[in-house]
């Protein structure tokens, strides 16, 4: 079905002469906020060119629908705006795919990748779906009040509901209440633990760290990020000791090279740099505090 | 209704006839054949029987009223021609009606379903979570379970009142457009 649809898409509107021509449409008088979205916009452009799908130019479409958004984009409501400019980038890649050679290597298959016959099966989509919803939109005056339920019709014919009456056993009611008392209490106590480790605070400082990794790296020898931390495993030493190699780089007081993603962290000390100077009892620089 | 001593074998057609009538009228929601076979005591052969014979009568008769179906289920309805006695009870002034958008989230939901808010937006362009949310809340919408993919998206169906407000039966009385009847849009938009 998609090959049906994608023959020969790239031939341009022309008139009896051969020559190219264009859509009828005053761009700067098309309101943008009327269209529900990108989509009712390409399908206006569609259908204005009133021509068979197989001989409009996907790319002339991209560029008119490119024109109307830059004509009216001013004004409309962002998150229409952000969905108009979503679709603006697909057209964009999409008519860059369509003039450059075929790359055998792009992945025809992945979710972002736009081809034509995407295109046209969205607007068809789109289109059946507007369909659709018209049908629903006649039908319903037709029908929304004729099934309405007449709740007062028992009463109303002599007939009085009866109540179902529960039987309620005291003994197993004050089972289920002690059995609901056991689990929240069970809850509350794994919550409260929660709380506290979450609460409990590390004895790490920025300032701290500092020291201590000076300390370490002062010999001039290079290390890898986890050698210098106590407790690898600790988070709160592990943030402290990362801002301390951020703060030692702000300074140029080390070098701090990662050769690939994920790669281990070398660190070493400038040999130009010979004490930590901007460490003092008041310093609170970078928002560092203790 | 349910007469027990009787255990009648066979439906007297009058009165029983009548006494499902009475049933369905008295109901607040559609019955099902085994929910009318336990109050009427006949098998459900019986009561298909029954339930033709009256969905007959009650539609060549000059009556309002006329039997639906709606999906396994069955319920009295008032006939079409008296919608517009319908509207006027049921319609106080300034009651809201549904947005085109409004329906077309219908639309993509009844055919697509169970469908995610994803699908939904795919289908319409834009993102549609606040129409969703609102068809909800009217009842025409309800969530059909968590779909088995990545992020547990939550998925939606129309509801019982949808099918009854819209007149449908069930999914397979909608109206059917296979997209490759159609060659073009231009064929569409002329169908």
């Amino acid at each position: 079905m998609a090959e049906a649809f994608a023959r020969d898409i790239r031939l341009s509107k022309t008139n009896e002469n051969g020559a190219l021509t264009d859509l009828a449409i005053d761009f700067a008088e098309l309101d943008l906020s009327s269209f529900d979205g990108p989509l009712e916009l390409l399908d206006y452009l569609f259908k204005e060119s009133k021509l068979p799908l197989a001989e409009i130019s996907i790319s002339k479409i991209c560029d008119y629908y490119l024109a109307v958004i830059e004509a009216g984009q001013a004004g409309l409501d962002m998150a229409l705006a952000t969905e108009f400019l979503l679709v603006a980038a697909q057209l964009l890649q999409l008519k860059s795919r369509l003039l450059l050679p075929v790359n055998d290597s792009a992945d025809p298959e992945a979710d972002d990748f736009l081809t034509a016959d995407n295109l046209i099966f969205k607007l068809m989509a789109f289109r059946r779906n507007k369909l659709l919803a018209e049908e629903l939109e006649r039908r319903h005056p037709r029908y929304r009040y004729l099934s309405r339920v007449n709740e007062f019709a028992p009463e109303l014919s002599g007939f009085s509901l009866a109540r179902r009456k529960l039987k309620l056993d005291p003994a197993l009611f004050i089972q289920a209440i002690r059995l609901l008392q056991i689990q929240t209490a069970e809850r509350f106590s794994q919550n409260q633990a929660k709380f506290k480790r979450i609460l409990k605070l590390e004895p790490y400082s920025v300032k701290q760290k500092l020291k201590e990794l000076w300390t370490t790296i002062a010999d001039g020898e290079s290390y890898e990020f986890r050698e210098l931390l106590n407790r690898p495993d600790s988070l709160g030493e592990q943030l402290a000791a990362f801002l301390a190699v951020l703060e030692l780089l702000r300074r140029n007081k080390i070098t701090a090279v990662q050769e690939n993603l994920y790669a281990p962290i070398i660190i070493r000390k400038e040999e130009s740099a010979t004490t930590l100077d901007f460490i003092d009892e008041n310093w609170k620089e970078s928002g560092f505090e203790e | 209704m349910k007469n027990k001593e009787n255990n009648r074998s066979r439906p007297s057609s009058d009165f029983d006839l009548a006494a499902l009538e009475a049933v369905l009228f008295l109901a607040a929601e559609p019955l099902s054949l085994a929910e009318l076979s336990n109050i009427l005591d006949f098998s459900t052969e019986q009561i298909i029987s029954l339930l033709r014979s009256l969905h007959l009568r009650l539609w060549q008769a000059p009556g309002a009223l006329c039997l639906r179906q709606l999906e396994e289920k069955y319920y009295l309805s008032v006939k079409p021609e008296f919608q517009e006695v319908a509207s006027a009870y049921f319609r106080p002034d300034g009651e809201r009606r549904l947005s085109p958008q409004s329906y077309e989230v219908l639309a993509a939901v009844a055919y697509l379903q169970p469908a995610t808010r994803a699908q939904i937006e795919a289908v319409r362009g834009v993102n549609s979570d606040h129409i969703i949310n609102r068809l909800q809340v009217e009842g025409l919408l309800e969530e059909a379970g968590k779909l088995d993919l990545p992020g547990r998206p939550q998925s939606f169906k129309v509801s019982q009142k949808f099918w009854q407000e819209f007149g449908y039966s069930g999914v397979e009385d909608l109206p059917s457009i296979d997209l490759s009847m159609y060659t073009d849009l231009q064929d569409i938009s002329q169908a």
